[in-house]
């Protein structure tokens, strides 16, 4: 049923925080303000959700001299030393081992708008293959770039993964707008390396140690 | 005579030809998917062809001079050099070449150049990136790669022989070209930067449709070209003083004027060869890509340090830079509004002329530039039509590239624009997308560095511009294509 | 920029080309095929001299005048080298046309000691020249 611009709007507008939006609501916001790009399907647009697929880019982790992983320490260097950028061309694919790990991203390019939050859930098809894709990921009102994937292979033969092949889904909720447009670290288009080492709280923790 | 007893040359060549063999396998099994089978095809005919052209040879000789041994070690010899040269060429100049693909992987744009170049060609081709150490940019075409060299060898062969190569050679099934597209690996991770490539897939048009034949002959200037022959004929020679209290030897009393003519011509000739190519592939990449064509072409002199000198190669820079701007303005509408992206490009216009005016020429270069000069106008009239059809002018500019700014300016991938006559969202051109950056940056840049948080330093703002470009112009070719 | 460095340059095609001569010249039998193909290429790279020496004199820059001009540079030199004496004989057009004159009819009886030695001495001469050319530089600058 097609609605009007006027209605369309004001149905938005209207609705609680935390409700799912609708298939015709997300369309209306697509055209407007929601980035989810490409869309190459429109079948990818759901009532409550959009399909995302998997993009071309990992970072795997190998085995290397690092005896430990410390986050207050985690530095760039010490990240790559066990951890390397890989690209898979489109119509090629990855081989995830079992009990392996790797960090892929959305190929679809993500930009909320200040009213919109999202949640990452994983497709259950894969699930029931041994695929675990990032849980419960909550993506925040003004976020914008190529969300990170953690992917884990939690069965007993090698996984095949495709870039392009259709790995989870963004549920979008309406959330409380914000004032303004949260300023970036990074637009991110390819899969980051933790930055855990750059909490703050850590210097916290370790001050408390010394007084102890 | 070199003092090299045939039997050395002729165990070297083995071991050589041995040695190739083995690193062209273990280059290859370190390329990632999908491997370059065309060039890895074509490298192992010519491998197989010097030493089928080496052993038939030398067979054939052996019962033509069985006679004669001394002759017959001569020609073993002369040969044997034949085939080390070419395996030498080999090793230098192509096996580089399969090392640097292990990474092409990473060029997630070429299906871009893939599809830009198979606008302008219908010959087969297969075309690869390599980031290169070299600060330079450059285009390496092997049209008939392999198969041509097979051929000459032919050419050269007895009976026997140039049947056992024509068996090896119609046996490959070669592409027609095979292209080499090099950049700087400092500029990989730079969209805008990149843009120089379009220069380079220009030379590869110009190949293909022998644009430069068009444009020739053309007569050297006849002043310029006397005046070098007489300097380099009154040239001093070094070393070669004559006995005391005589004149100073010039190359005139050592060579004749005739050959000091010809070396002149032959220096003169392949410059202008290669500097009537420059201006083509200059012409070619403004009117493919527009305004990012100038911008890109301006960042990368700056980035070479370069003075505004000519080469053995290259037109002066000023001299290249002007005659971009004059085709974008004369023939392709730009600087004819108030726009941002005109008046950015006009206010280079007297610098660049400037820059034009203040170069030197001499020698070679003085003949070349004024012999170009002289036929400026009927060059560049020959020069485009090739594109007319697909020139990114001042009207396709306003249509296109505004929409994509945009979503640049809200730091968004434009990867997708709304078209609003089908009421839906189509893939941005990739043209637009470059164009766009390129516009942010020398128009806006501060607005977008705004969108990051204080201590993001800025090579790190641009180096997201550059990302966000890059996942554009991947993507958008992913929508196109999407069936 | 264009890097199109051929893996078997022209000069390396002339060091063939002249070697070819020079066996089919020294066999003494210029009737049989490989002989006669070699002849006609030997020829073919004495006009490709000429054409050069012409294109030279007029300064016409053509498609292929780079070959003609590679040509005639290799063909002055083994003149510098072979007949040139300073004040006497400085035209090399006469060596050459008369080297074409040679190599076109050489292959009639009776035949002459003197072409085969004048085209012997020539062609010796563009073997070893051509085999030891270098590749030209890609890129020089003038600063």
């Amino acid at each position: 049923m097609e609605m009007s611009a006027s209605e369309s709007g004001s149905a938005a507008e209207s609705l609680p925080n935390g409700a799912v939006l609708s298939k015709q609501i997300l369309w209306e916001r697509i055209k407007k303000d929601l980035v989810v790009s490409p869309i190459l399907e429109k079948s990818q647009v759901g009532d409550g959700s959009v399909d995302i697929s998997l993009g071309t880019r990992f970072i795997r982790s190998r085995r290397s001299k690092t005896t430990e992983i410390d986050f207050p320490t985690l530095d760039k260097e010490t990240n790559r030393s066990f951890q390397e950028s890989v690209v898979v061309p489109f119509g090629e694919h990855y081989i995830l081992h079992p009990r392996s790990f790797v960090l892929g991203c959305t190929f679809e390019f993500i930009a909320l708008p200040l009213d919109i939050c999202a949640l990452v859930i994983s497709r259950s098809s894969y699930g029931r293959a041994g695929l675990l894709i990032a849980t419960a990921m909550f993506v925040h009102p003004g976020w914008r770039g190529c969300l990170t994937l953690e992917l884990e292979n939690l069965g007993e033969i090698p996984i095949k993964l495709q870039p392009l092949s259709t790995v989870g889904q963004l549920v979008f909720l309406s959330a409380a707008k914000l004032s303004e447009q949260p300023k970036a670290k990074i637009i991110p288009v390819s899969p980051m390396f933790t930055t855990l080492n750059e909490d703050p709280r850590w210097k916290k923790i370790d001050a408390l140690k010394q007084n102890g | 005579m070199q003092g090299i007893d045939q039997k050395t040359y002729l165990d070297v060549f083995e071991q050589k030809l041995y040695s190739l063999r083995k690193l062209v396998q273990d280059l290859q099994r370190g390329l990632p998917p999908p491997q370059p089978e065309q060039f890895i095809q074509g490298l192992n005919l010519i491998i197989d062809a010097v030493e089928t052209f080496l052993s038939c040879r030398i067979a054939s000789l052996q019962g033509a001079l069985a006679g004669n041994s001394d002759a017959l070690a001569a020609q073993i010899a002369f040969h044997a050099k034949v085939a080390l040269q070419v395996l030498g060429s080999v090793h230098e100049q192509c096996l580089p070449l399969l090392h640097a693909e292990s990474q092409h992987n990473e060029y997630l744009f070429k299906p871009s150049i893939d599809r830009a170049v198979g606008l302008f060609t219908k010959s087969g081709f297969e075309l690869t990136l390599i980031p290169d150490f070299q600060y330079n940019y450059a285009f390496d075409g092997k049209e008939n790669f392999a198969t041509r060299e097979v051929e000459l060898l032919e050419r050269h062969s007895d009976p026997d022989t140039k049947a056992a190569l024509a068996k090896l050679r119609n046996e490959a099934a070669l592409k027609q070209w095979i292209v080499f597209l090099h950049f700087p690996v400092a500029e990989r991770d730079s969209a805008l930067k990149l843009c120089v490539l379009a220069h380079e897939l220009g030379h590869f048009v110009d190949e293909t449709n022998k644009i430069y034949r068009e444009l020739l002959p053309l007569e050297l200037d006849k002043t310029s070209f006397d005046e070098l022959v007489n300097a380099r004929c009154n040239t001093p020679a070094y070393g070669s003083a004559a006995a005391s209290g005589g004149a100073q030897l010039t190359f005139e009393t050592i060579f004749t004027r005739t050959g000091v003519q010809a070396r002149c011509y032959l220096s003169c000739n392949e410059m202008l060869d290669r500097w009537i190519r420059e201006i083509i592939a200059d012409i070619l990449a403004a009117h493919a890509i527009g305004p990012a064509s100038y911008f890109a072409f301006n960042d990368f002199l700056a980035c070479m340090g370069a003075e505004n000198a000519t080469s053995n190669s290259h037109p002066a820079p000023a001299f290249r830079l002007q005659l971009i701007l004059k085709e974008l303005k004369d023939t392709m509408g730009y600087m004819n509004s108030a726009s941002a992206i005109d008046s950015v490009l006009s206010e280079a216009i007297p610098r660049v002329a400037a820059g034009a005016a203040d170069a030197k020429y001499r020698d070679e270069a003085k003949v070349v530039h004024k012999t170009i000069d002289r036929n400026l106008a009927s060059l560049l009239a020959k020069i485009r039509p090739v594109v007319s059809e697909y020139s990114f002018g001042a009207s396709n500019y306003r249509s296109t590239v505004p929409k994509i700014l945009e979503r640049l300016r809200r730091g968004i991938a434009p990867i997708e624009v709304l078209d609003e006559v089908q009421g839906q969202m189509s893939a941005a051109s990739v043209v637009g997308i470059l164009n766009a950056g390129w516009e942010l940056y020398k128009t806006d840049r501060a607005g977008f560095y705004g969108k990051f948080k204080d201590d993001v330093p800025e090579l790190e703002r641009l180096g997201s511009l550059n990302h966000l470009l890059f996942k554009a112009v991947e993507a958008s070719e992913v929508k196109r294509r999407w069936k | 920029m264009i890097r199109s460095r051929e893996v078997i340059p022209t000069s390396l095609e002339h060091a063939l080309i002249a070697n070819r001569v020079l066996v089919a010249l020294a066999s003494g039998d210029l009737t049989s095929q490989e002989s006669q193909d070699a002849m006609e290429d030997g020829l073919r790279f004495l006009k490709s001299v000429l054409k050069g020496e012409e294109l030279t004199a007029s300064r016409s820059v053509e498609a292929d005048s780079y070959k003609a001009a590679l040509a005639y540079g290799e063909g002055v030199k083994a003149f510098e080298l072979v007949e040139y004496k300073p004040g006497q004989n400085e035209n090399p057009t006469t060596y050459l046309q008369a080297l074409l004159k040679y190599a076109s009819t050489i292959r009639e009886q009776p035949r002459t000691e003197e072409a085969v030695q004048k085209l012997t001495g020539f062609f010796q001469i563009i073997r070893d020249l051509a085999l030891e050319a270098t590749e030209r530089p890609i890129e020089t600058v003038n600063w």
